[in-house]
C-alpha cells in the first residue's frame, strides 16, 4: 500500500499517467463525434447526401443564389459562388466594425474625460449616459435606434434633398438623399489608372516621411521651427494633386440621384453615389453609443490611475486645461488604456453578429442563409469560426503593435 | 469601514463662499467660462427632460398593461404558477437575508429595490392571487433583513445563518427546475417572458461558474501540458466567435453531434440553450477567475507549501477565496453582460421578454407602439442589471476591496 501511494506521489508518474487520461478522453470524443458526424449521411435529408461525404467544402463554390445587399467595392449579386457571398458578408462586417471602432473611440473618449470633467452638469450628464446605456442590451438599443431611423426618415418618393449653397449659390446640388432607403452621399467613380496613382501616392508619402526625418534632424540640431510638418504635407499633398492632373483625372466623383424602376417608375431607388442604408445607420449609432460606454470606463480608469502629481505639476507649469489633458494626461493614460482597448474592439466586432436582427447582411447573416439553403451546417459553422478567429487575431495583433510602440516610445 | 455622511451646505451657501476643489457642484459659476457651459448645458437638460416627460405622457401604454402576462412569463399557463412562485418566495428570502448578512443596503440601493418591486406590483396586479404572492415576497425580504441584522451580535448564530444562506442559494436554482419539470409540467416551448431571461442567466451562472474554475485551474496548472493545452484550446475557441454564431451552433448543428444517449440529441431548443450558454459563460468567466489566480502574490503558495497543504487545500483555503474577492467586480460585470446578452436567444426562437415586446408591437392593434415597449423591455432590463451592480459596489466596499 505504502509502495503505491509513494508511487502516486512521484510526480512524474502521476503526470504521466493523469495526462493520458485526459488525452485518452479528448480522443474517445472527438473519435465519438467523428462515428456521430460520418453516421450523418444516412439521417440527413436525401437532398444533400446522395453519394457526396457529409464533411465537404465542395458546396461552397455552387451558386450562391442569394443577394446581399449593403455592397460596397464587392457587389457580389445571386450568380456568384457560395464562398463569395461568405466572404462578402464578412466585408460587410469588417467594415461595420471599423467604422465602429473609430466612432466609439471618439465618443468613448470625450464622455470619459467629460466624466472626470470640472464642469458639474457636463460630469451628471456622462455618469448617466454611462450607467443608462451600458445597462441596457445591446439588441435592444439597435431595435430603438432602427425605430427612430424608421420613424424620422420620409419615404424614398418624398426623400429630402439637402443641397450645399455659399451665399445663395448651389455648389453642390443633392448633396446629401435623406428616405427611408438610407442616406445618399457624393462618391468616388473610378476612371483610367487608379492603379498608377495610389502607387505615385505611396512614393510621396515615402519621400514625404524621409523629409520629415531629415528636417525632424535638423531640427533637434538647430532648434526652432524648421517646418518638420509644413514641408513633408505640402511635399505629399503637392504630388497627389499633380499625379491628378497628370493622370487625366484617376476618379471623379459623382452625386446619387433617385432612380425609377418598374410599372409606371413605381418603384424608386438610389443609383450611383453611396448609400449608407438604415440598417448600418442604425447599428452604427446603437453599437458605437453602446460601446462608448465602456470605453468611457476605460479611460476614466486609465486617467484616474495616473498619479495625481501627474495634473498639478501641470498646473503649476502653467498649462491650461486642454494642454493638460492632451499633452499631460493622456499620453501616459494611453499606456494603460490600449490592452483594455483591443479587448473591446474585438467584443464590438463580434457583437456586430447582432446586426442580423435587423437584416443587415453580415457573415452571419450570409452563413445562416447559406446554410438553410444547402444543409452542411457543421462545414460552415466551422468557415464562420475561422472568420472570426481571424478578424480577432487581426485586431489584437494591430493593438498588440500599437502598444509596443506606446511603451516603447511612450508616444 | 462605513461612510460617515458629509453635511452639505446649501447651494447658494457654496457658491457664496467658495468652492472645495473635491465638491464638483461647488464649481458651477466659478468663473465666466463655468458659468456659460453650467447655463448652455442646463438649458440642454431642460429640454431633453421637457422632451422625454412629454413624449412619456403622450405615449400609448396601453400594450404594456395588455400584455403584462406574457412579458412575465410568456404563454406559461395561469394554473401552473405555482411551479414558479416557490422560487421567488425563496429568492426573496435570501435577499433580505444576504442584504442583512453582507451589504447593509445604503439608501440608494433600497430605492432601487423599492423602485423594482414597485415595476413588479404594477406589472403583477390584477394576476391570479398575485397580490398575497408579492405581499409574501415583500414580507420574506423584511424578515430576511431582520433576522440578519438581529444575528450580527451573535458569532455562531450568524455562521449558521450565513452558511444556510449560501446553501440555499446553491439549491435554489436545482430546486426551480425540479418544481418546473416535476409531475405533468408545460413543456419548455411555454415558457417566455422575463421568467426566461432569468432562468437562462442563473443557470448559466450557477452550472457555468464551476466549469470556469476548473477550466482557469487547467490552464493555469503548470507541469500537465495536456491539460493546459486542452483549457486553452477550449477557452480561446469558445471567446473567438459571437454568442449568436454559437446559439445557431447550438440550433443547427449540436442536434448532429451529440450522441443519442438519453435521447440528448432530441433535447428541445431551450435545453440547447442552456448547453451554449453554460460552456459561454463558463469560458468568458475562466478568464476572470485567471486573473484573479495570477494576481495572488507568490508568498501565498509559498506558504501554504511550507504548512504542507495539498493542492485541493491550497486551493479551498488560500487561492479560490483571495481570488474570487479580487475578481468580484469584473465576475458581477461578466454576469451583467450574460444577462443582457440572454435577449439574443430570440434568433432560435426563445421568446424571451423582448422577443415578446416585438411581437406585441408588430400586432394589428398595437401599431406604432415600438418605442413604448421597447423602453418599457430596457427599464426592467436597466433596473435589474443597474441593481445588480449596486449590489456588487455595496459588497465590495464591505469587503474592503481597494481600500487595502
Amino acid at each position: 500500500m505504502s509502495n503505491l501511494v509513494s508511487f502516486w506521489y512521484r510526480s512524474f508518474y502521476r503526470r504521466t499517467i493523469i495526462q493520458g487520461a485526459v488525452i485518452l478522453l479528448v480522443v474517445l470524443v472527438g473519435l465519438a463525434l467523428i462515428e456521430q458526424v460520418s453516421n450523418i449521411e444516412n439521417v440527413h435529408s436525401p437532398r444533400f447526401s446522395s453519394s457526396i461525404p457529409f464533411i465537404t467544402f465542395d458546396f461552397l463554390d455552387a451558386r450562391a443564389g442569394i443577394d446581399l445587399s449593403h455592397g460596397l467595392i464587392f457587389d457580389i449579386d445571386s450568380n456568384d459562388s457560395r464562398m463569395d457571398a461568405i466572404l462578402n458578408g464578412a466585408w460587410n462586417t469588417i467594415r461595420l466594425a471599423v467604422v465602429l471602432i473609430v466612432f466609439a473611440s471618439l465618443l468613448g473618449l470625450l464622455i470619459g474625460v467629460g466624466r472626470l470633467s470640472d464642469f458639474y452638469l457636463i460630469q451628471k450628464a456622462c455618469t448617466i449616459y454611462v450607467e443608462v446605456l451600458r445597462n441596457i442590451p445591446a439588441l435592444l438599443q439597435i431595435y430603438i435606434w432602427y425605430t427612430v431611423v424608421w420613424f424620422i426618415t420620409p419615404p424614398i418618393a418624398e426623400a429630402a434633398h439637402i443641397n450645399i449653397s455659399f451665399f445663395g449659390a448651389n455648389i453642390l446640388t443633392d448633396a446629401v438623399i435623406v428616405s427611408n432607403k438610407g442616406l445618399a452621399i457624393p462618391w468616388f467613380v473610378r476612371e483610367s489608372q487608379l492603379g498608377l496613382w495610389f502607387l505615385l501616392g505611396f512614393i510621396a508619402l515615402v519621400i514625404s516621411l524621409i523629409v520629415r526625418r531629415f528636417l525632424q534632424k535638423r531640427q533637434d540640431e538647430l532648434g526652432g521651427n524648421q517646418g518638420t510638418n509644413r514641408y513633408p504635407a505640402l511635399i505629399f499633398f503637392g504630388a497627389l494633386i499633380l499625379a491628378y492632373v497628370g493622370l487625366g483625372a484617376p476618379f471623379t466623383t459623382e452625386t446619387s440621384s433617385i432612380v425609377s424602376s418598374g410599372a409606371a417608375g413605381a418603384i424608386k431607388n438610389y443609383g450611383g453615389g453611396m448609400v449608407i442604408t438604415g440598417e448600418f445607420l442604425a447599428i452604427v449609432v446603437a453599437l458605437g453609443f453602446y460601446t462608448a460606454s465602456f470605453i468611457s470606463e476605460i479611460v476614466r480608469g486609465s486617467i484616474l490611475a495616473l498619479p495625481a502629481g501627474q495634473t498639478e505639476a501641470a498646473k503649476a507649469l502653467g498649462l491650461s486645461a486642454y494642454q493638460r489633458l492632451t499633452l499631460i494626461i493622456l499620453p501616459q493614460a494611453l499606456r494603460t488604456m490600449i490592452p483594455p482597448l483591443g479587448n473591446q474592439y474585438i467584443n464590438m466586432t463580434k457583437n456586430t453578429s447582432i446586426a442580423v436582427a435587423i437584416g443587415f447582411s453580415d457573415v452571419v447573416f450570409a452563413t445562416r442563409t447559406i446554410s438553410n439553403n444547402a444543409g452542411h451546417s457543421l462545414e460552415i459553422f466551422t468557415t464562420l469560426l475561422v472568420l472570426y478567429l481571424l478578424m480577432a487575431l487581426v485586431i489584437s495583433s494591430i493593438m498588440n503593435s500599437l502598444n509596443w510602440y506606446v511603451q516603447r516610445s511612450g508616444i | 469601514m462605513a461612510e460617515t455622511p458629509q453635511p452639505r451646505a446649501s447651494l447658494l451657501a457654496r457658491i457664496q463662499h467658495g468652492y472645495r476643489e473635491s465638491d464638483a457642484s461647488a464649481q458651477l459659476f466659478k468663473t465666466k467660462t463655468h458659468t456659460v457651459i453650467t447655463i448652455i448645458s442646463a438649458i440642454t437638460a431642460i429640454w431633453v427632460l421637457v422632451t422625454l416627460t412629454n413624449w412619456m405622457f403622450n405615449a400609448e401604454w396601453q400594450v404594456i398593461l395588455d400584455k403584462r402576462r406574457p412579458f412575465l412569463v410568456g404563454k406559461f399557463p395561469a394554473d401552473q404558477m405555482w411551479r414558479i412562485w416557490p422560487g421567488v418566495w425563496i429568492f426573496g428570502a435570501l435577499l433580505g437575508l444576504s442584504s442583512g448578512l453582507w451589504m447593509r443596503p445604503g439608501k440608494n440601493t433600497a430605492i432601487t429595490i423599492a423602485a423594482g418591486i414597485a415595476i413588479l406590483s404594477f406589472l403583477l396586479v390584477e394576476l391570479d392571487s398575485t397580490a398575497i404572492n408579492l405581499a409574501l415576497i415583500l414580507l420574506l425580504a423584511l424578515a430576511g433583513y431582520v433576522v440578519a441584522v438581529r444575528a450580527q451580535d451573535s458569532p455562531s448564530v450568524r455562521s449558521l445563518i450565513s452558511r444556510v444562506t449560501v446553501a440555499t442559494w446553491v439549491l435554489l436554482i436545482p430546486f426551480m427546475i425540479i418544481l418546473l419539470f416535476v409531475g405533468d409540467a408545460p413543456p419548455t416551448s411555454y415558457w417566455g417572458g422575463i421568467f426566461v431571461n432569468v432562468m437562462l442567466a442563473a443557470i448559466a451562472i450557477v452550472v457555468g461558474t464551476p466549469v470556469a474554475v476548473f477550466l482557469s485551474l487547467g490552464r493555469s496548472l503548470d507541469g500537465y501540458p495536456a491539460i493546459r493545452i486542452a483549457s486553452t484550446a477550449f477557452i480561446e475557441v469558445v471567446r473567438g466567435a459571437p454568442l449568436i454564431a454559437w446559439l445557431f451552433m447550438g440550433r443547427f448543428v449540436l442536434p448532429f453531434i451529440l450522441p443519442s444517449w438519453f435521447g440528448m440529441n432530441e433535447a428541445d431548443v431551450i435545453f440547447r440553450t442552456m448547453i451554449v450558454l453554460i460552456l459561454f459563460n463558463a469560458a468568458y468567466t475562466a478568464e476572470v477567475i485567471r486573473g484573479g489566480l495570477q494576481a495572488i502574490p507568490k508568498g501565498q503558495y509559498e506558504a501554504a507549501d511550507s504548512l504542507g497543504l495539498g493542492y485541493f487545500q491550497t486551493l479551498r483555503a488560500i487561492s479560490l477565496p483571495q481570488a474570487f474577492r479580487a475578481v468580484l467586480p469584473s465576475l458581477i460585470n461578466q454576469y451583467i453582460g450574460l444577462f443582457k446578452d440572454t435577449t439574443l436567444v430570440y434568433l432560435i426562437s426563445v421568446v424571451d421578454v423582448l422577443e415578446v415586446g416585438r411581437k406585441a408591437f408588430n400586432e394589428l392593434d398595437y401599431t406604432g407602439t415600438a418605442l413604448e415597449v421597447l423602453v418599457f423591455v430596457g427599464f426592467i432590463f436597466w433596473l435589474v442589471t443597474f441593481s445588480m451592480s449596486a449590489i456588487s459596489r455595496r459588497v465590495e466596499a464591505n469587503m474592503g476591496l481597494g481600500s487595502r
